[in-house]
């Protein structure tokens, strides 16, 4: 079985659940969007699968290898958290070429100036940090994420910080850029504008609990109960049916 | 993107661990070797007598009606400096922090100086300002209470305009132009909003100050009228002179409860600040303007009349010799006077070997406490732990260095370890005195690195060692260069402990400059006023280069 498999995985933080039992897979070059509202533990969930966050119960496997024992930075899964969290004491190309320290310099500085072209910064390789906009760091953030080929982009609201209008700009600038480069990606979103628009199926996440995964269209046509219209925010018109 | 084999991955944990233990435990056995046993061992003296245990000795030290003029004193005198160091430092942190002039860097950079200058150099310094020969002369202070003060000032103003003044550019000034629009004046606008904003960093600075007032030990010695007295310089009274160790014990007891009670209520404070430190995370200067001449005109005045006035008199008055205007002061100091176990320039060169050891020690050993310091542990029992030792290693910064230099003295002076005639003992102690300082000038560095960020490292690929190659050393070689001025230049100036441990025949240059002023005659002033132009001189280069290289916005929280 190839790409992501994730099996009954349940997460606690003492007594609380955080994640209750959840399966789902990613197959390869496909985006899977967790959508849920802050709390439901599409981030818990998230983490577990980079490997920040131990599982109570359950796994989490590549290729149908369990990774229960590959420490986070041997996983090959990418996260980009809200903030980027880029290096400050890094400018742009040294950043985006922090995950290439393994491949030779000349292959480095190539891949560093085609991950710029690809999110349209050519030439701000040695631009401060401190000096980009939110849009840009954002951008910056996505370059280095993807410049070591990741077998897995792992997305944590990445758009959050920005306002409406860039965000919806940006949304679909990040799917395309996402599917040139032929990379698995789990998004993770309380927005369903973003995840209707970057994800080849979501998961609909509440307390925990994966309620559905399907694709878009499925979703709005056949919501699997009550609570996923809820959230959809469509239970008036379907609910009547 | 290859994974490895599993015993490389089990490598990468183990070492990980054994870094982190040993960041905690090396630096908790220099403590208890270093600090906390000399200390308990000095305390306990106090304890025993001829009979075994009894409650006698210090009991009787409480009945003497001395003790209390001293504690009265030694609170007096660190309230009264504190407020008038905090009323003082308020302007000055908005003018240096607020507001944007040409040459601002190197005024905060002056500023900054006058803290780590040695005691015994401002102490002289306030001497020839106020005694006879000095220009202030005619106002008859001579060694009195209001002198004490002002050199208590002098030292503290630095960590009240700091602390203040980094929250300060931080506070968003929208809040109090709300209140301005609302038809509140300037200054209501000032009491009713900016002020409470400001809390949490007043407090810290005062307490700090409060501390560093109560514990002051080099000052008072040098300019202390008769019968005065604090708990520091009775300490070192009663063990040197009288060898009355019930007496220091029970005086050392008071002075940890001060200093634990300041730190309880230094601790809130500053965890309170660190909260407000988030809410904005750029600086807000804007161009001085004339409206803001009120608080110039104060920083003014104490950044001329009494932080330069002093120093400018101190190398004024050394050019001065019975033979008029002249370098003659300085021709003394390559010449060992009559009396005196070395010249001057020997004395330095002690003083900047011993100094760079302490420095090495208190860096290497504030690198590892602060590392574990800025952790944040998730369960409740590892922050409280956690806690504790940040209190813990904070301790040496008010208990006198004088009981540590005579702790030292007691306990170190047979095996297991015999250091008694070793001058490692000097280093040893200073970086005692200097290991808070370089604690609290690198925790704001670690703790700029959110967990976030060493995620994401990993998730690139890191592993634990190459975060902390990649991401944590290149963020601490901003802080270091600070906290290497602050351990060299308090080691450099350390006088308490190191008046007790210091050969007669290697003083270090502080003890030489002490036992000047201790003898009778212009000649040996005039001396100490040029030693102490030399050791201030090299101090205050010291602080400018790491002031120059640092960042410039650590604050003293």
């Amino acid at each position: 079985m190839r790409g992501l498999q994730v099996a009954n995985a349940t997460i606690r933080y003492g007594e609380l659940v955080a994640v209750d039992d959840v399966s789902f897979t990613v197959a390869p070059g496909e985006i899977v969007a967790l959508l849920g509202k802050s709390g439901s533990g599409k981030t818990s969930l998230l983490r577990a699968v980079a490997g920040l966050e131990p599982l109570a119960d359950g796994q989490v496997c590549w290729d149908g290898q369990d990774l229960k024992t590959t420490p986070v930075h041997e996983r090959g899964f990418v996260v980009m958290f809200q903030d980027g969290q880029l290096f400050p004491h890094l400018n742009v190309a040294k950043n985006i070429s922090y995950g290439l320290s393994k491949w030779p310099k000349p292959q480095r500085q190539q891949r560093v100036s085609e991950l710029l072209e690809l999110v349209k910064l050519n030439g701000h390789e040695q631009r401060k940090i401190t000096e980009l906009s939110g849009g840009q760091a954002q951008r910056v953030a996505l370059a280095r994420s993807l410049a070591p080929k990741p077998k897995l982009l792992l997305l944590d609201e990445p758009l959050s910080a920005l306002d409406r209008k860039l965000r919806e700009h940006l949304v679909a600038e990040l799917g395309t850029i996402i599917r040139a480069t032929h990379t698995s990606a789990i998004y993770v979103t309380h927005d369903q504008y973003e995840a209707f628009t970057i994800a080849d199926r979501i998961a609909v996440m509440a307390d925990g609990k994966l309620l559905q995964l399907a694709a878009p269209l499925e979703l709005l046509l056949r919501p699997a109960d009550r609570a996923v219209s809820r959230f959809l925010g469509q239970e008036e018109a379907i609910g009547s049916s | 993107m290859t994974s490895a084999s599993a015993p490389g991955r089990m490598a990468a944990k183990v070492s990980l661990r054994t870094w982190s233990v040993a960041a905690g435990v090396i630096p908790i056995v220099f403590l208890a070797t270093f600090f906390i046993w000399p200390m308990l061992t000095l305390v306990g003296r106090g304890f025993v007598n001829a009979e075994g245990f009894t409650l006698a000795e210090v009991s009787s030290v409480f009945e003497s009606a001395r003790t209390w003029r001293i504690l009265g004193q030694t609170l007096l005198q660190a309230s009264v400096g504190t407020v008038v160091a905090v009323l003082a430092g308020i302007p000055g942190a908005f003018v240096l922090y607020c507001r944007s002039f040409p040459g601002r860097n190197l005024v905060k950079a002056l500023v900054a100086i006058p803290f780590v200058l040695p005691s015994v150099v401002v102490g002289v310094a306030f001497r020839a300002l106020i005694n006879e020969q000095g220009p202030l002369g005619f106002l008859g202070l001579g060694d009195s209470f209001v002198s004490i003060i002002a050199a208590l000032v002098f030292f503290n103003y630095s960590v009240v305009v700091r602390t203040v003044g980094v929250l300060w550019s931080r506070l968003d000034p929208r809040a109090s132009d709300a209140a301005r629009s609302l038809g509140a004046t300037r200054f209501k606008a000032f009491i009713t909003i900016t002020l409470p904003g400001l809390a949490p960093a007043i407090a810290a600075a005062a307490a700090l100050t409060f501390l560093f007032c109560a514990s002051a030990f080099g000052i008072i010695l040098i300019l202390a009228p008769a019968n005065y007295g604090t708990v520091e310089t009775e300490i070192y009274y009663q063990t040197t002179q009288l060898l009355n160790l019930p007496a220091a014990a029970a005086l050392s007891i008071v002075q940890l409860v001060i200093v634990t009670a300041t730190l309880i209520v230094s601790n809130i404070a500053r965890s309170r600040n660190e909260t407000a430190l988030k809410l904005r995370s750029d600086e807000n200067t804007q161009p001085l303007r004339v409206a803001d001449w009120f608080p110039t005109t104060i920083t003014a005045l104490v950044g001329f009349g009494l932080l330069a006035a002093p120093m400018a008199n101190l190398v004024w008055r050394s050019l001065h010799t019975r033979s008029g205007f002249g370098l003659g002061n300085y021709a003394a100091l390559a010449v060992v006077s009559p009396g005196m176990a070395a010249s001057v320039w020997q004395a330095i060169l002690n003083s900047l070997m011993t100094a760079t050891m302490a420095m090495g020690i208190a860096v290497l050993l504030g690198i590892q406490v602060s590392y574990l310091l800025s952790r944040r542990p998730k369960t409740k029992s590892g922050r409280r732990a956690l806690n504790l030792l940040d209190s813990v290693f904070m301790l040496p910064l008010g208990v006198s260095a004088v009981t540590i230099g005579f702790g030292f003295l007691i306990t170190l002076n047979r095996p297991p370890l015999d250091l008694r005639t070793s001058w490692v003992l000097i280093p040893l102690a200073q970086a005692m005195v200097a290991l808070p300082l370089v604690v609290r000038t690198l925790l704001p560095t670690w703790r700029a690195i959110s967990p976030r960020m060493r995620e994401a490292a990993a998730s690139l690929g890191s592993s634990p060692a190459g975060i902390l190659t990649r991401i944590d050393l290149p963020y601490l070689s901003r802080g270091i260069g600070l906290a290497i001025g602050f351990a060299f230049a308090t080691s450099l100036g350390e006088f308490g402990a190191t008046s007790f441990l210091a050969r007669p025949d290697r003083p270090t240059l502080p003890v030489l400059i002490f036992r000047l002023i201790s003898r009778p005659g212009a000649e040996n002033f005039g001396m100490a006023m040029a030693a102490c132009v030399v050791l201030a001189a090299l101090t205050g280069v010291i602080m400018a280069l790491a002031e120059w290289i640092g960042p410039k916005t650590t604050g003293w929280v």
